[in-house]
């Protein structure tokens, strides 16, 4: 005894899409063989899943308690977080203060309080003043780097 | 529509039987995935009972499922039929002319 085949792709849509619906899939197949059209089946298979999906997206679904997906994702994401760190590219020696920090403080500094402009040029200026002397302070002490250290042991 | 044509399919009353009542009776072509999304709100709602049966291999392996009415949904069938029946009654148009 041969049956007739419903159309394969239809039924394949409609158990992808209903997994849970076997009872329903079950009558489809029933009604083909009994004698309805393939364009039957077909309408009937993307009516089901417009309906079931319409029904399904209203349906009120519970949080499974344990499903552990939430819980590896957020032990995914803290084991991810540890091993990235964050590297400045600013060449700020603060964290997280880069140039557009710089500015907003210089503009600032300009509209609130000019006159502290002053004080970053006299510390400027001391600065170098400082660095200069102790370039010059530097330069009159006899150098002792490891080269020299080693031809003073070997004339030892 | 449904609640009735279980009724009158009695015990076996599953999609394809159900959907070929209310084809035959009520004219018109059934979706069944509408039935089986109708059927499971009057389950939600205690009207009716389902159970699954045996995988037949006409169904290619797959189980029926069956429904049957509960009395509550019986009593819900009978008030719809009350209320209906009220509803017809003394309307003008409806009424025949006798000659």
């Amino acid at each position: 005894m041969t049956t007739r085949q419903p159309p394969r792709l239809a039924l394949a849509l409609l158990e992808r899409a209903c997994p849970r619906d076997e009872p329903l899939v079950g009558d489809l197949v029933e009604a083909f063989e009994r004698g309805r059209s393939a364009a039957w089946f077909w309408w009937q298979v993307l009516a089901a899943m417009a309906v079931i999906w319409q029904g399904r997206s209203t349906d009120i679904r519970p949080l499974h308690l344990v499903d552990p997906a939430p819980m590896e994702v957020v032990r995914r994401s803290e084991a991810l977080r540890a091993r990235v760190r964050s590297v400045n590219l600013t060449a700020s020696p603060v964290s997280q203060f880069g140039g557009l920090g710089c500015f907003v403080l210089v503009a600032l500094m300009t509209v609130m309080a000019p006159w502290l402009w002053w004080l970053v040029l006299g510390s400027a200026t001391s600065g170098a003043l400082l660095g200069l002397a102790v370039i010059v302070s530097r330069g009159r002490r006899p150098r002792t780097t490891a080269f020299a250290q080693l031809h003073l042991m070997d004339s030892h | 529509m449904i609640l009735l044509a279980i009724l009158r399919g009695g015990d076996e009353a599953y999609g394809v039987q159900i959907a070929e009542e209310i084809e035959v009776t009520g004219g018109r072509a059934v979706l069944l995935g509408a039935v089986y999304t109708a059927v499971d709100r009057l389950e939600g709602r205690r009207l009716v009972t389902s159970r699954t049966g045996r995988p037949t291999p006409e169904r290619g392996g797959r189980a029926k499922r069956f429904f049957t009415v509960t009395p509550q949904g019986l009593r819900a069938i009978k008030d719809m039929q009350r209320a209906l029946v009220s509803l017809w009654t003394d309307v003008p148009q409806l009424k025949e002319k006798r000659t």
